[in-house]
């Protein structure tokens, strides 16, 4: 019974000192995504962030200033860790991928966004999506809308959100879930919430700055 | 490739001694209890109670990702067990106990895996899953319902080393292994295993699978060696995996040799994610295995879990479990379980 006794207390010593963050959505098959996602890509490096590291509850406020909306206590919180893949061809940055695992209507979203180096959308793809018509979000058709929008499209657009405003370019994008505007909302959510993150982790506030 | 495998190896040292890399942990609490017949029982296949961490260190250079080291291991007890020494069994030693143990320190993944063709032709060594049938694609590690490698190998991940790699479209997995599950013990055992896979269910919403798996495996349940004599095995194996919506489905169908005589079976699984209650979810499963070498048993086993996620970490379940062996002999027992696996032991409250 000693021996067991010590076990525990010594694990329960060591494990406050190795903790780190439970990760937000990691992509599944990293080699095979990144691959295509970057066909000339030679290499990746993988790093967890998390809003605490970048000033805690500051960090979160700031988060949510830009979503216009709250980020959950529990799924969206501080200690909450962030993948993000740095990609080169050799020592070239060619890009960054990062995903993020938002609420939607039929259970959570993972949504994969790839940008360059400057934080412009260069692919995106749903890592999980269980909605009845995933497929119209799945479809080219519907990705290929946000290539080349940043951060800054989607702060624009979420300012005058219901409404347009003249240069907003995601006005163009059209709801393929015409009955469905909620879910396609989380979509929108998720992929400005990963944007906003990877602002703060990797592009030094380049977007956010602008935004102020 | 002489010159890339010690740069490479000589990269992955250099980054572990700088600690260069990042890295996630989290624990885990696992908490099972049933009724079999009228006795209480407090273990199925692979899950005990007890206490756990789940650490991955991914170690990279300043261009990219050289290695990752993952570790699952767990200290289970069971109140049921002998409660004399040694306390704790270990993988390492013999372990040739008649009798369950009062705790065991199990390490259900503990690999470290070089990169290497970005990821075309991985190496590993050290224990994780067999390269045989669905096993490798589907996480049971929390799971009260396991896979059929149970079945087909007698374990679902043994210690060794292998090979693997990620295309477009296909992937690959070949391993050398000590063929003795969870115990790290050689008497004279070894097992050699490979998987072929053609899309990929997560990815493509479909996918199909091809295994070979030949060696001598040591009888063993979980940390107890049940015998130090070898039984030779060699079967085949085929699966499918299908998803849509909240549906998927899994299957595969194992043949061969065991003990020198047929062996084979099936085994399918469906499992449902309610959409209007998304955190509800329910798995069924049944496998059917014919052993001509246990006597000419035939197995019969199937079961049904049901789990409902209270919040980002806690998930509570319950199960139940039908078994026949060839005599005829059914049985019957019902578990409730919780899991809880999280970076900190403070979230207990449910989600909105």
């Amino acid at each position: 019974m000693r021996r067991i006794m010590t076990v525990w207390a010594v694990a329960a010593a060591v494990w406050p000192a190795l903790a780190v963050a439970a990760v937000s959505c990691t992509l599944n098959d990293p080699d095979k995504d990144i691959r295509r996602m970057f066909p000339a890509s030679t290499s990746y490096k993988t790093e967890f962030f998390t809003l605490k590291e970048f000033g805690g509850a500051a960090a979160k406020a700031k988060v949510e200033g830009l979503l216009g909306d709250r980020l959950d206590d529990e799924y969206e919180a501080v200690d909450i860790g962030h993948a993000v893949y740095s990609v080169f061809k050799g020592t070239t940055l060619l890009g960054y991928v990062a995903g993020e695992t938002q609420r939607g209507v039929y259970g959570s979203i993972q949504i994969v966004l790839a940008v360059n180096p400057q934080g412009d959308i260069t692919d995106l793809y749903f890592q999980k999506l269980n909605l009845p018509q995933a497929d119209r979000l799945k479809a080219d058709a519907f990705r290929k809308q946000f290539i080349g929008l940043s951060l800054t499209d989607f702060y624009f657009h979420r300012q005058h959100y219901p409404g347009t405003a003249a240069g907003c370019r995601m006005d163009a994008i059209a709801n393929p879930l015409s009955e469905d505007k909620i879910e396609f909302q989380n979509i929108l959510r998720g992929m400005m919430k990963d944007l906003i993150l990877l602002d703060m982790f990797k592009l030094n506030n380049a977007h956010i700055s602008e935004e102020k | 490739m002489k010159a890339t495998l010690k740069s490479v190896f000589m990269g992955a040292a250099l980054a572990a001694a700088a600690g260069a890399g990042t890295r996630q942990l989290d624990y885990e609490l696992n908490a099972l209890a049933g009724y079999n017949g009228s006795r209480a029982v407090y273990a199925v296949p692979e899950q005990r109670p007890g206490v756990g961490l789940d650490y991955l260190q991914v170690l990279s250079g300043p261009y990219g990702d050289i290695a990752r080291i993952q570790a699952q291991a767990r200290l289970t007890v069971d109140p049921n067990g002998r409660f004399e020494p040694p306390y704790v069994l270990t993988p390492f030693g013999g372990n040739d106990a008649p009798e369950v143990p009062a705790a065991n320190l199990e390490f259900h993944n503990l690999y470290g895996q070089i990169k290497l063709n970005q990821g075309r032709s991985d190496v590993w060594a050290g224990r994780r899953s067999i390269a045989f049938g669905l096993e490798p694609t589907l996480d049971t590690h929390s799971s009260m319902l396991q896979s059929f490698a149970m079945h087909a190998a007698g374990f679902k991940a043994d210690w060794g080393g292998g090979v693997q790699g990620r295309f477009e479209k296909w992937d690959y997995r070949a391993a050398a292994t000590l063929g003795s599950g969870m115990p790290l013990a050689a008497y004279g055992n070894y097992l050699g295993a490979a998987r072929l896979g053609v899309l990929d269910m997560d990815a493509d919403n479909i996918g199909f699978g091809v295994s070979a798996l030949y060696g001598r495996t040591l009888p063993t349940m979980e940390l107890m060696i049940m015998s130090r004599e070898p039984v030779a095995r060699m079967l085949a194996g085929l699966d499918a995996s299908w998803q849509r919506g909240a549906l998927a489905l899994r299957v595969e169908v194992v043949g061969g040799e065991a003990g020198g005589v047929g062996a084979g079976g099936a085994w399918a699984r469906a499992t449902v994610t309610v959409p209007a209650w998304r955190w509800l979810a329910a798995s069924g499963q049944g496998s059917w295995f014919y052993d001509d070498f246990r006597a000419r048993e035939e197995m019969v086993h199937a079961g049904v879990e049901v789990t409902a996620k209270y919040n980002a970490a806690l998930t509570p379940g319950l199960a139940y479990f039908y078994e026949r062996t060839a005599a005829g002999v059914s049985d019957h027992s019902v578990f409730v379980h919780f899991y809880y696996a999280y970076p900190n032991l403070a979230t207990w409250r449910p989600s909105r």
